[in-house]
């Protein structure tokens, strides 16, 4: 190598031109002397010559190596090998002159070649080469690099740059020392992949991120929250929100600064567009890289919607509450065991507050299922069933209900309760029953009175034939034919009026048991004709009591009228026994009268309910008029009373009015 | 010989006034008070029309009429089923259809009853 100053770099020495001409003139001065000590005063003196030219040329050598120009010392060249980074040193031409071992290792021995060609296989200089800007100004310069190592690798090098001068001054050469930076670039690359990532995930997350400082300022946003707050980074978190001044009492931010855990909370807040927002807010702490708490990330997830939802749904349920509890019916919910797990309060009030009771129990009584259940029903096919029942109410009284029973399935289709709403029929019921009976008694009182008819237009017959033929047998037949019949019309036209209006009753305190004496003796000549005994049976002390005298004869007769019918119309082949019909008369413990008339007639088939009223309809009774049950409901409903009956088949029937004593203390 | 008819009705009154109808239009006339006495009455002869009535005790007027349907010597023996009971020839079935019957509604006038009963004697 040779430097543009005519210096030479050689084994560790800086060689020019003088001082190679010095050295030669001093190499043929020496050999002169040497020849001519020789010639004249023998080896002996020659070779001390030469011993002390050898030390004093050492020492200058020395001196040279001191003045900095020598590099050729063993434990400098250590280091430069040693060094853990590639060192080489060009000269102004770019040319490699030394190398160490790591650039070897790398590069390969490349002393002479352009150092852009070792480095990057290039054929000129690099622009803003550093190692020409060190020559120029003899400076340190750095700069990165991508380099190729001479296996193909791509390394990434940081690169200094430093002057070599000579004694002088003079820049004779520039040491290029670079530093293998390829893996902190990989992993400052990885580094800026994964905060690109963060910041992906920190902007696009569907709720609103913030990070905040001590002093509760906004640090950063996401794009969520720059959307629907603004992006105003260095603003208080409570202006924000609540347009407040102060920190918010209760913050959930500062209860995470002071221990360094997770708070959350619902909040409301108001948006720049004036509309209110309901959050859930997380305040979770961020620590540093000496593990102290800095900075909190609040992050807020908008559940308006979700809270609008929640409100509706209580408010339905509150109004389905409402509902269930208000409305004017009784409901009761049914698991499959027929166990009551919920009910209205209206069920409660009326058959108690029972749950987990099975339903038979709680308004029927029974110790089992009743035949015929609707919820069963229901829980089999899933469908609406409508039943009428007969329930017992808490206090023992029954009730006519209308029962639907109706499936309340799970979100899989599966029916896991009935819900069975009851409604009371009483007095739908009890009209039926005077419509029925209205409808009847019409039908049958038509009959009557076609019957009638015929009767008065037979009798006419009859007695125009008599004056005809002047027969007054005959005559007298007619005439009795046509009396009788005006009889029954003045009858029926009597209980229809009785029945049709507001009649004012008359009150007496009297002994009941002589009304029911004479109804007794007034049956008694029919009934022994009709081949029924007449019995009359009477609690001994019956006391007396508040009774319309006319209605209450008006019902026993009706009752007694019906019984000896019943007996009259029996077409029982196989009966022995003889017809009879009781009239009884008692007062029992609560002070009530119970009037009874039992007959032994064929009784009423057991599986027609109401139609017990039509049997007695249908029969032919020849003395009344066909209102016969509905003027003694009457009369016992005046009385503040009831009628019920009981009757078996082939037994016999019995029809009781039970009336409240009232004394002349308690009149009506 | 007078053509006879059987009055069955457990009503006095329509007793009465069937037979002095019958006997004035020349017709010789028996009673029965009941389903049962009728049946006991058939056995000692046959009557050239029967009179019924529906609702009687022991053996209503439709039993009664089945039974003589039901009877060889009987069921060609004209009847007429008086009742007031409204569309009472529902209550009877086919039986209704193997003899001659007529099915009149009370109240109905004497003269209309007569000329029934003609037409079903054939008069």
């Amino acid at each position: 190598m040779r430097s543009t100053s005519g210096k030479i770099f050689m084994r560790g020495y800086v060689w020019t031109i003088a001082s190679l001409y010095r050295v030669a003139m001093v190499a043929v001065l020496t050999a002169i002397v040497l020849t001519a000590v020789a010639y004249y005063t023998g080896v002996i003196y020659t070779g001390l010559l030469a011993a002390l030219l050898l030390f004093g040329y050492g020492a200058a050598a020395y001196q040279v190596r001191n003045s900095g120009m020598a590099l050729d010392f063993p434990g400098v060249d250590r280091f430069f090998q040693r060094v853990p980074c590639y060192l080489s040193i060009q000269d102004r031409d770019l040319r490699i002159i030394r190398v160490n071992r790591l650039f070897r290792q790398d590069f390969g021995q490349r002393i002479g070649e352009h150092c852009y060609k070792v480095y990057k296989g290039a054929d000129e200089a690099c622009p803003d080469c550093p190692v020409l800007k060190t020559f120029e100004d003899g400076q340190t310069h750095t700069t990165q690099e991508s380099v190729i190592t001479k296996d193909g690798r791509k390394v990434e090098i940081i690169v200094y740059t430093t002057p070599v001068k000579d004694e002088e001054g003079v820049v004779m050469g520039v040491m290029e020392m670079s530093t293998n930076i390829t893996e902190v670039k990989q992993l400052q690359q990885e580094i800026e992949a994964k905060r690109q990532e963060y910041q992906n995930l920190f902007d696009r997350v569907p709720c609103y991120l913030s990070t905040l400082d001590r002093e509760f300022r906004i640090l950063r946003v996401n794009e969520q929250f720059r959307k629907e707050f603004g992006g105003k980074v260095g603003e208080f978190c409570h202006k924000i929100y609540y347009g407040r001044d102060t920190v918010c009492p209760d913050c959930h931010v500062a209860k995470t600064f002071e221990d360094g855990e997770i708070h959350s909370r619902e909040k409301t807040v108001t948006k720049p567009d004036g509309s209110e927002a309901r959050l859930i807010v997380y305040a979770s702490p961020i620590h540093d890289e000496k593990g102290e708490l800095s900075a909190v990330m609040e992050m807020a997830t908008d559940i308006t919607e979700i809270k609008a939802l929640q409100d509706k749904l209580q408010e339905t349920q509150a109004r389905f509450q409402q509902l269930f509890e208000g409305v004017p019916c009784y409901i009761s919910i049914q698991n499959r065991d027929l166990k009551i797990i919920d009910a209205n309060q209206r069920f409660k009030d009326h058959f108690g507050d029972r749950p987990g009771t099975p339903c038979y129990e709680v308004y029927k009584k029974r110790s089992t299922a009743c035949p015929e259940c609707p919820v069963m029903m229901t829980f089999e096919d899933g469908l609406i069933h409508t039943h009428e029942e007969k329930v017992i109410n808490s206090d023992g009284s029954s009730t006519d209900m209308l029962v639907q029973s109706s499936p309340i399935n799970d979100e899989n289709g599966d029916c896991t309760a009935v819900m069975e709403v009851s409604t009371d029929i009483g007095e739908v019921k009890h009209l039926q029953r005077e419509l029925t009976y209205m409808g009847l008694t019409v039908a049958v009182m038509a009959h009557r009175i076609k019957n009638i008819l015929m009767g008065l237009e037979g009798g006419i017959f009859v007695v125009n034939t008599g004056f005809e033929d002047g027969d007054h047998d005959t005559l007298g037949k007619g005439w009795k034919m046509i009396e009788r019949n005006v009889g029954r019309v003045s009858a029926i036209v009597k209980d229809l009026l009785y029945c049709s209006k507001e009649r004012q009753m008359s009150f007496e305190l009297l002994d009941p048991g002589t009304v029911l004496c004479n109804v007794h003796e007034l049956f008694h000549d029919r009934a022994v004709r009709d081949g029924v005994d007449l019995i009359l049976e009477l609690q001994n002390d019956l006391p007396d009591g508040q009774f319309d005298r006319d209605a209450l004869h008006s019902l026993i007769t009706n009752l007694v009228t019906n019984a000896i019918d019943a007996c009259v119309n029996d077409s029982r082949e196989n009966r022995t026994e003889q017809h009879r019909v009781i009239i009884k008369a008692n007062i029992d413990h609560r002070e009530n009268y119970r009037f009874e008339v039992s007959d032994n007639g064929p009784g009423i088939p057991g599986h027609v309910g109401e139609s017990v009223f039509d049997d007695f309809f249908s029969t032919k009774g020849r003395e009344g008029t066909g209102l016969g049950l509905l003027v003694a409901n009457k009369v016992a409903a005046e009385h503040a009373g009831t009628i019920t009956f009981e009757s078996l088949e082939n037994i016999g029937t019995t029809f009781r009015a039970v009336i409240p004593r009232k004394t002349a203390v308690d009149t009506k | 010989m007078s053509k006879k008819v059987m009055i069955v009705d457990d009503e006095e009154d329509m007793r009465i006034f069937l037979e002095t109808l019958f006997k004035k239009a020349g017709y010789e006339t028996e009673v029965a008070i009941n389903g049962e006495e009728a049946m006991r009455q058939l056995e000692h002869g046959v009557p050239n029309l029967i009179t019924l009535d529906i609702l009687m005790p022991k053996k209503s007027g439709i039993s009664f009429f089945q039974a003589i349907r039901e009877d060889e010597q009987l069921k060609s023996v004209p009847v007429i089923v008086l009742s007031g009971v409204t569309r009472h020839s529902e209550f009877f079935g086919s039986e209704a259809r193997t003899g001659p019957t007529e099915f009149v509604e009370k109240p109905v006038a004497p003269d209309v009853l007569l000329s029934k009963a003609k037409e079903l004697l054939g008069e």
